[in-house]
């Protein structure tokens, strides 16, 4: 049986490196880096002066800087914030918004299959990696809630995807999803807002 | 599944096997790369914008990594026992999709019921995977069966929430009425040659008909007894 195993890594390294070889190099850059990074490591700590100035900066990239910015402790609480049915979406929308313009930028600039393929690359990356990290994050935590363990991951994912389509956009890192990943990559989980206030867990 | 019938352990065994049982498997593993990658072009995507709450969101975000992944699995073994990758992804003139996937997605309950009842069709269709002959198809639907599971408890979980309101409830109740008559037409035609040569091969183990009466019946159990709606009658979903 390590004749399939072998051959499903072969083909797997064939195809990163094919698509490695027609994306922009940030991208390619984010995908290697993305098994690298302290996800959900510093999840229920209190915030940093500089995690929220990170948290600052990608609020007022969004037009959203009217809101205060405070650390969530717990899972649970978590749970109730990501769940909240009066959440303000703005910060949806406007991300929204950014990620149809950066794909409307990029389209302009790039070929869609590189692009697709790179992003792909990305998303696959992270889904591997997030979700693993997400779940020790929660069992060391006393959480065994496979729903909640596959929001953050979900929420990691996005978070790398968006970022991956900003540096395909030739975007800085003074970019909202390049702040926003910062974030997530410091250990963090960006809740959004609730009543006029941004969650980071 | 006969006495007879072979168990192929490698790809370099699956080389060596004759061609009804390869051309059998290849339709199979072509068959599910195709609609995982559709389910979560058509419906999982896009019902990222549908849903409620941030957490909704991120968990579709995450039903769709999963379904993609399961796609990329079943494309890598699909390359692996000789299927031109071209085939393992939808495209214009290739393989037909399953009519589910003409089903136009416009509101979350319709999604939650999709994933209801539409992943407990493909639950059932892994589930008779899990015993195939081919063991590297038997271990990827192993892999693939729990995360199955979690997308029809998904769908089952957030049914249960919208129908504890009378609007949302009526609104399950209307996804039901139009998602499930689509779907027993997913486990193939009655007196199917295909299932015939699957079951031959060991590759499969029960009949198109005999799944199809336990996917009622279990859909059954989930709608009437699990959620309290009415499963609009067989004979209109045959």
């Amino acid at each position: 049986m390590t004749k399939p195993i072998a051959a499903t890594r072969k083909a797997r390294a064939a195809r990163i490196g094919a698509v490695a070889a027609t994306v922009p190099d940030g991208v390619t850059a984010l995908a290697r880096a993305i098994a690298h990074r302290s996800w959900f490591a510093a999840l229920g700590d209190p915030l940093t002066d500089a995690e929220r100035a990170e948290v600052a900066t990608y609020l007022a990239a969004l037009g959203l800087d009217d809101c205060r910015i405070a650390g969530v402790a717990t899972w649970d609480e978590a749970r109730a914030i990501a769940s909240a049915p009066d959440w303000d979406p703005r910060w949806w929308d406007a991300e929204e918004r950014e990620r149809r313009a950066l794909l409307a930028a990029t389209a302009a600039a790039l070929p869609e299959h590189p692009l697709m393929s790179g992003l792909t690359w990305v998303a696959e990356a992270a889904s591997d990696v997030v979700h693993g990290a997400a779940a020790v994050a929660a069992a060391r935590a006393g959480i065994a809630d496979a729903a909640l363990i596959r929001v953050a991951a979900g929420a990691a994912t996005l978070a790398c995807y968006q970022a991956g389509l900003a540096r395909a956009a030739g975007r800085g890192d003074a970019h909202p999803f390049a702040v926003k990943l910062r974030v997530f990559e410091g250990g963090r989980w960006m809740l959004g807002i609730v009543g006029g206030v941004c969650f980071v867990f | 599944m006969t006495a007879a019938a072979p168990q192929v352990k490698t790809i370099d065994e699956f080389a060596q096997q004759s061609e009804e049982y390869q051309t059998a498997v290849r339709k199979i593993v072509r068959s599910h790369a195709i609609n995982e990658l559709y389910g979560a072009q058509v419906f999982d995507e896009p019902a990222i914008a549908l849903a409620p709450t941030p957490y909704a969101k991120w968990l579709t975000c995450r039903v769709a990594m999963e379904e993609y992944g399961h796609h990329v699995r079943f494309k890598e073994l699909g390359e692996q026992i000789g299927i031109p990758a071209g085939d393992l992804v939808p495209r214009a003139g290739g393989k037909r999709p399953l009519s589910l996937f003409d089903f136009r997605l416009e509101n979350w309950p319709e999604f939650c019921v999709l994933k209801l009842l539409g992943d407990l069709a493909e639950i059932l269709q892994v589930e008779d995977l899990l015993h195939c002959s081919f063991h590297p198809l038997r271990n990827l639907a192993r892999m693939t069966m729990p995360e199955e599971r979690f997308h029809a408890q998904f769908g089952e979980d957030f049914c249960i929430d919208l129908c504890e309101k009378p609007k949302s409830r009526a609104e399950v109740q209307g996804a039901v009425d139009r998602v499930f008559p689509i779907l027993p037409a997913f486990f193939g035609q009655a007196g199917s040659k295909n299932n015939e040569i699957y079951r031959r091969n060991g590759i499969k183990l029960r009949t198109n008909e005999e799944m199809r009466a336990d996917y009622i019946a279990r859909a059954r159990v989930l709608v009437e007894d699990k959620l309290g709606l009415r499963l609009p009658p067989p004979a209109q979903a045959a």
